[in-house]
C-alpha cells in the first residue's frame, strides 16, 4: 500500500514510517499541513494517516479540503487530544478512524490495514466466504463445511467483522469499537472470552483452525496459521 | 491599604473638587452679574436725582438752590450721597468742598451727564477707600451740578453675602471630605478583613477560609462566595496533589521495571530469544501504561465536564441491557452468575459512553473481587423521577471504614492488591457520577457490596 504520513513530530515519524515500511508499505511523509495538503492532493496514495495538530494547517481542514475536492482516499487521524466529541467532530468531517495519542504501534497498523480494504470492499455483499466458513448475510446464517452454526446477534457481528477483514490483525480496541460501538478499554480480558467462544463454535471439530490470537496485537481470521 | 487608594476616597474628592470648582464659578458669575447691576441702579438713581435737582434749579433760582445743595450734602453724607454745584473753573459755589478734589478735567458735555468712577475715602465713618461714582451735569453755561454717590453699603451688602456663601461652601467641601474619609474608612475595614482573609488564604494554600462578617450585606454575600471559591480550589490542590503523588508512584514503578529490565538485558550479549522475550514483555508493560493513562485521561475529561453537546437522551435499560451481554460470559468464565431483569425503559439524559464506561468498571469489579459461585446482580428501577441503578455482588464487599476511600484515586484496599488493576475504576465512576448530578453510595450487600448510582431527573415517555 501507498500510504501518506502527515506528521509533524518527526521522531514519532520516523518510527511509524519504519514500521509500516517493514510491514510491507510505501510511505511518504510531509512534516507539516501545508506540504501534507498539497501531497494528498495528488491522489496517488491508498490510505492517509493526518495528524490533528499540524503546523500551517490543522489536520482537520485537510481532510476537509480533500473531501470537497472528491478525493475519497481512507483517512485515519492522529489526534492527541482524545475528548470524546474530537473523535466525532473528526469524522464529522470526512475522517475514516480516529486514534488517540499515545497509542500502540501494532493498533495503528491494525487500523491501517482495515481501512484500505474498507476502501475496495468485496463484490457480494450478501455472502461472505473464508476457507469452507460461510456467511449469508440475508438469511443471517454461518455455516462451515455445510454445517450449521449456532450463532447469539452480537457473535454473529463478531464474526462478521473479522470476515470482512479477513487475513487481517485486528485489534481488541478495534472490534470494542466496531462490534459492541464502546469507546473505552475494558480491564478485563472480556473480549478475549468472547472470542474464545466464538472460536469455540467454529473451530472446535473442524481440523483447520481459523480464528487466530495475535500476540501483543489483536487477532486474524484467516486460512494460514 | 492607604486611604488616598480607596474607591470611595477618591470619590468623595472627586465630588469635593467638581462641588467647589461649580460652586466658586457660581459665585463669580454672581458677584460680576451683581456689581454691573450695582453700577446701574447707581446710575438711575444718580440720573434721577440729576432731573430731580435741574427742576429745582429752573424753579427757584441759584440762592435756594444753593442751600438746597448745601443741605441735601448735609444729610446725603449719611446715605453716601454728595452734592456740589460748581462754575466752569471747578470753583465751588454749593455743597461738599471734599468732593472739588475728585474732579477731574474732562469737559462736561452740553447736554446730559458725564460719569466718572474715583477711588478715595470720602465717606466720614470709613477709612477704606471705595469706589465714588460721580455725575456731572450743566445746569446752565457757567454751572455745572455734581452729584456722587460711594457703593459703599451695596458693596458691603454683597461681600456679607459672598462671604456667607463661601462659607457654606467650604463646610460643605470639608464636610463631603469628612464623609468620603469616614465611608472609606468603613468600607476599607470590610474591604480590609476580606484582604487579610485572602491572604491568610494564600498563605495556608487555601486550607483557611475568611471569617464571614456578622452583618448581611454585600460584603458578606461576598465573603461567603470567596469562601465557597477558596473551598473549590483548596479541592482541586488537594485532587491534584493526589493525583501528582499517585501517577508518581503508580507510573514510576511500571516504567523502572520496563527501563531496569531493559537496562539489564543490554548489560551482555544475549541470543535473540531472550531479546524476544524481554522486548514483548517491555511492549507488555506499555500497554498496562497506556491503559492507566487512557483511565486518567477519562476521568480528567469527566471531571472537567464533557461538552454538553455530546449529551444526549440514554436508554439506561438498554445500556445495561447490553452490557450485561457483554459481561455474561466474562461472569460465566469466573464461575460467577449475573443476575439482569430488564425493567421498562428508563431515560436519562447523559453521556452514553461515560455512563457505559462507568457501569463497564462497576461491573469488571464486582467480576475480579467476587469469588466462584458468587452472584452479581444488576438492578434499575425507576422511582419519583430518580433512576436507581445499582451492581451488587457477594464478593468481600468493603467496611465501612475503608468505603471513603475506595474512591479516591489509585487507592486499592490491601486485599486487591494482588489483582490486576490500577485503582482508577471507582474513581472514575465518581466522576461520571457528579458530572450527571448522580449520588454514589456504597452499600452492605450481605454478604457483598453494593454500588448504587441514583440519577435524578428522569425523562418520562411523554417529554420524548
Amino acid at each position: 500500500m501507498h500510504i501518506l504520513l502527515i506528521e509533524d513530530d518527526r521522531e514519532a515519524a520516523s518510527y511509524v514510517i519504519k514500521g509500516l515500511t517493514e510491514s510491507g508499505h510505501l510511505v511518504n511523509h510531509a512534516a507539516d499541513g501545508k506540504e501534507g495538503l498539497g501531497q494528498a492532493l495528488t491522489g496517488e496514495y491508498d490510505i492517509m494517516i493526518i495528524d490533528r495538530m499540524l503546523p500551517e494547517r490543522d489536520g482537520l481542514s485537510i481532510v476537509a479540503a480533500l473531501r470537497a475536492a472528491n478525493i475519497t482516499t481512507p483517512v485515519l487521524i492522529l489526534s492527541a487530544l482524545g475528548e470524546v466529541d474530537d473523535r466525532v467532530e473528526g469524522l464529522r468531517v470526512g475522517g475514516d478512524d480516529y486514534l488517540t495519542k499515545p497509542y500502540a504501534f501494532s493498533e495503528l497498523l491494525a487500523r491501517v490495514e482495515a481501512l484500505t480494504r474498507r476502501s475496495h470492499p468485496e463484490q457480494s455483499n450478501n455472502k461472505l466466504n473464508l476457507a469452507d466458513l460461510e456467511m449469508d448475510l440475508l438469511k443471517h446464517k454461518v455455516t462451515r463445511a455445510g454445517k450449521n452454526i449456532n450463532l447469539q446477534p452480537r457473535e454473529f457481528r463478531l464474526l462478521e467483522y473479522l470476515m470482512r477483514h479477513a487475513g487481517q490483525v485486528v485489534s481488541r480496541t478495534m472490534l470494542l469499537e466496531q462490534v459492541w460501538e464502546y469507546n473505552f478499554d475494558p480491564q478485563t480480558n472480556v473480549i478475549d472470552v468472547h472470542i474464545s467462544r466464538l472460536r469455540n463454535k467454529i473451530d472446535k471439530g473442524f481440523d483447520k483452525a481459523l480464528l487466530h490470537t495475535i500476540r501483543g496485537a489483536g487477532y486474524s481470521l484467516s486460512e494460514t496459521d | 491599604m492607604k486611604l488616598i487608594n480607596t474607591t470611595v476616597f477618591r470619590m468623595a474628592l472627586r465630588f469635593a473638587a467638581v462641588f467647589a470648582t461649580l460652586s466658586v464659578g457660581a459665585l463669580l458669575s454672581v458677584y460680576f452679574i451683581t456689581l454691573l447691576e450695582m453700577k446701574e441702579q447707581t446710575d438711575r438713581e444718580l440720573k434721577y436725582e440729576m432731573a430731580d435737582l435741574q427742576a429745582n434749579f429752573l424753579q427757584q433760582g441759584i440762592e435756594s438752590f444753593s442751600s438746597l445743595i448745601n443741605q441735601r450734602d448735609q444729610y446725603g453724607q449719611f446715605l453716601h450721597h454728595f452734592y456740589a454745584v460748581v462754575d466752569n473753573n471747578n470753583k465751588l459755589l454749593a455743597g461738599n468742598q471734599v468732593l472739588l478734589e475728585h474732579l477731574s478735567d474732562k469737559p462736561v458735555p452740553r447736554e446730559g451727564m458725564l460719569l466718572e468712577d474715583v477711588r478715595t475715602h470720602i465717606d466720614m465713618d470709613d477709612d477704606d477707600d471705595n469706589m465714588l461714582r460721580i455725575a456731572r451735569q450743566k445746569l446752565s453755561s457757567d454751572l455745572q451740578l455734581v452729584v456722587a454717590q460711594t457703593q459703599k453699603s451695596r458693596a458691603e451688602l454683597l461681600e456679607h453675602t459672598l462671604s456667607a456663601v463661601l462659607m457654606v461652601v467650604l463646610v460643605t467641601i470639608l464636610l463631603s471630605l469628612a464623609f468620603g474619609v469616614y465611608m472609606s474608612k468603613k468600607v476599607l475595614s470590610h474591604i480590609n478583613l476580606i484582604d487579610q482573609g485572602l491572604q491568610d488564604a494564600i498563605n495556608s494554600d487555601f486550607r483557611k477560609a475568611i471569617s464571614v462578617p456578622d452583618q448581611e450585606d454585600e460584603f458578606q454575600a461576598l465573603t461567603l462566595k470567596l469562601n465557597l471559591m477558596l473551598a473549590r480550589i483548596s479541592d482541586l490542590i488537594t485532587g491534584m496533589r493526589h493525583v501528582t503523588d499517585n501517577v508518581a508512584h503508580d507510573l514510576r514503578s511500571p516504567l523502572t521495571r520496563i527501563r531496569n529490565r531493559l537496562e539489564v538485558t543490554l548489560l551482555q550479549p544475549r541470543t535473540e530469544n531472550e531479546y524476544r522475550e524481554v522486548m514483548s514483555k517491555a511492549v507488555n508493560d506499555c500497554g498496562d501504561l497506556l491503559k492507566t493513562f487512557n483511565a486518567l485521561l477519562s476521568i480528567a475529561q469527566a471531571e472537567a465536564g464533557v461538552k454538553r453537546h455530546d449529551w444526549n437522551n440514554v436508554n439506561l435499560t438498554t445500556l445495561l441491557d447490553e452490557l450485561a451481554e457483554f459481561y455474561y460470559a466474562l461472569a460465566e468464565e469466573n464461575q460467577l452468575t449475573l443476575h439482569w431483569q430488564k425493567p421498562e425503559k428508563v431515560i436519562i439524559t447523559g453521556n452514553q459512553q461515560l455512563l457505559a464506561q462507568t457501569v463497564s468498571n462497576l461491573l469488571e469489579n464486582a467480576i475480579k473481587y467476587t469469588p466462584a459461585k458468587g452472584k452479581i446482580e444488576i438492578r434499575l428501577r425507576e422511582e419519583n423521577k430518580i433512576a436507581q441503578l445499582s451492581i451488587c455482588d457477594t464478593g468481600p464487599g468493603v467496611a465501612d471504614e475503608d468505603k471513603p476511600r475506595v474512591l479516591q484515586r489509585f487507592q486499592r484496599l490491601d486485599n486487591a492488591r494482588t489483582s490486576p488493576g490500577n485503582g482508577l475504576g471507582l474513581s472514575l465512576v465518581q466522576a461520571v457520577a457528579k458530572l450527571h448530578n448522580a449520588s454514589l453510595e456504597l452499600s452492605d450487600n450481605r454478604p457483598g457490596l453494593c454500588v448504587n448510582l441514583n440519577f435524578p431527573d428522569v425523562i418520562t415517555n411523554t417529554e420524548q
